[in-house]
């Protein structure tokens, strides 16, 4: 599969990905497959990988599949080549937008779109909390773990604790949620064995 | 200045090491940071309007709303240090922790992992919808300052005051939420024709009084 790849090609492809997908990074996964397979830059099977992991470990998902992709056609070098294609379009529009808006976001109107668009956007996330609830809220446990974590969060705003720690309290929630999985492991082996049975069925 | 740089890679090096699970989750992530006097000083208003341009644009929402945030804290040289606090932690967890997670996916410790981390992953979501919707649905009561903070609304909800609670609901937000969520569930409807329809709206509830 040792295929000699030009960098600048691979720069623009990913270029062209960060330019035109809306609806942000899990939008670009299928569009960033679709160009490796049509290159035939790394075998099918591979990329079912790179998809998985990509969306497994923390970080912004088209950032993670840029720098994943690049890396097995390329090495480091590919990594950060298909990197840079992917975020220089993003960091582009942004400052043109930001430079622009800036004269005008206090006048009423602009404002008041902004109200409508924020509305939609609540609705955006919500969907998106049911969508991925549906995979994560598995049993008993799990939904105790999302309870616990809205409620922390919330108290962390009412109370107004100190910044710092209020900052902190997501990544230590995250940190317990693993932690929990992995407790539940080992101290209730046969309450979680229900996941590792729908796993090989798939 | 460099203090400041340094704190925007930091603060959003945070999205690289620890958001799981998608853009909205980066919200929950780093609001604290980024509102009032003891983080990057924007007002609730700015961060939802950074969180809202983020959406609309192309490209990954992480990497537009760092890109913005760190223009608005510090200009260009801000921009760029924000944005590259994202790939660079990215790169080493691709290159060192990948191969780790691709030999063994199917282990059940690897597991149990997401299992706990996707449970608190749909919180971080919850909240990160509960942020952002604290300026749509409580704005424009206040016409001086244009929206309440923060510590006004907890002192409000702290008092009990249920009908004065209710008073500061803004209504038409709260129509074109329903809207925009009938749209999305019912016509499968793409997110962009969505957010256009409710700034159109938006400007004909709250501009023109319609």
């Amino acid at each position: 599969m040792e295929k000699q790849v030009s960098l600048y090609r691979l720069f623009w492809k990913f270029f062209k990905i960060g330019m035109f997908t809306f609806g942000g990074g899990y939008a670009m996964i299928p569009l960033i497959e679709r160009e490796v397979v049509k290159n035939n830059w790394i075998d099918k099977k591979e990329i079912a990988d790179i998809v998985a992991v990509s969306q497994s470990i923390p970080g912004a998902v088209a950032v993670n599949m840029s720098l994943f992709t690049g890396f097995k056609i390329a090495k480091k070098k590919g990594a950060i080549v298909a990197v840079l294609g992917c975020i220089i379009p993003s960091f582009i529009i942004i400052l043109v937008i930001a430079i622009l808006l800036s004269n005008y976001q206090d006048e009423k109107i602009v404002q008041h779109a902004f109200t409508g668009i924020l509305s939609a956007v609540v609705a955006l996330i919500i969907l998106s909390a049911v969508k991925i609830a549906r995979v994560a809220i598995l049993d008993f446990m799990t939904l105790i773990i999302t309870i616990i974590t809205i409620t922390t969060l919330l108290l962390g705003q009412l109370t107004i604790i100190s910044n710092a720690l209020a900052g902190l309290l997501p990544i230590l929630l995250i940190i317990s949620g693993a932690l929990t999985g992995l407790l539940m492991y080992y101290i209730f082996p046969r309450k979680v064995r229900h996941l590792f049975k729908d796993g090989e069925d798939k | 200045m460099i203090g400041l740089l340094l704190r925007l890679f930091f603060t959003f090096s945070k999205i690289a090491l620890f958001n799981f699970g998608g853009g909205f989750v980066m919200i929950s992530l780093i609001e604290q940071e980024m509102v009032g006097a003891t983080g990057f000083g924007l007002t609730e208003l700015e961060f939802s309007n950074i969180i809202a341009i983020s959406q609309m644009t192309p490209g990954a929402i992480a990497i537009n709303t760092a890109t913005y945030v760190g223009y608005k804290i510090s200009g260009v040289l801000g921009a760029a240090f924000a944005t590259l606090a994202i790939p660079i932690p990215s790169f080493f967890i691709v290159i060192f922790i990948s191969p780790i997670l691709v030999k063994y996916k199917e282990h059940p410790l690897n597991k149990m992992i997401f299992y706990g981390i996707r449970a608190v992953v749909v919180g971080l979501i919850i909240n990160a919808a509960i942020i952002v919707s604290k300026t749509p649905f409580f704005a424009y009561e206040d016409e001086a300052k244009g929206i309440y903070s923060r510590f006004q609304l907890v002192r409000i909800f702290k008092q009990f005051k249920l009908p004065q609670f209710l008073n500061l609901l803004n209504l038409g937000s709260l129509f074109i939420f329903m809207i925009s969520f009938f749209l999305l569930i019912k016509y499968k409807m793409n997110p962009i024709f969505v957010i256009l329809i409710s700034a159109i709206l938006g400007i004909l509830i709250f501009h023109f009084n319609v």
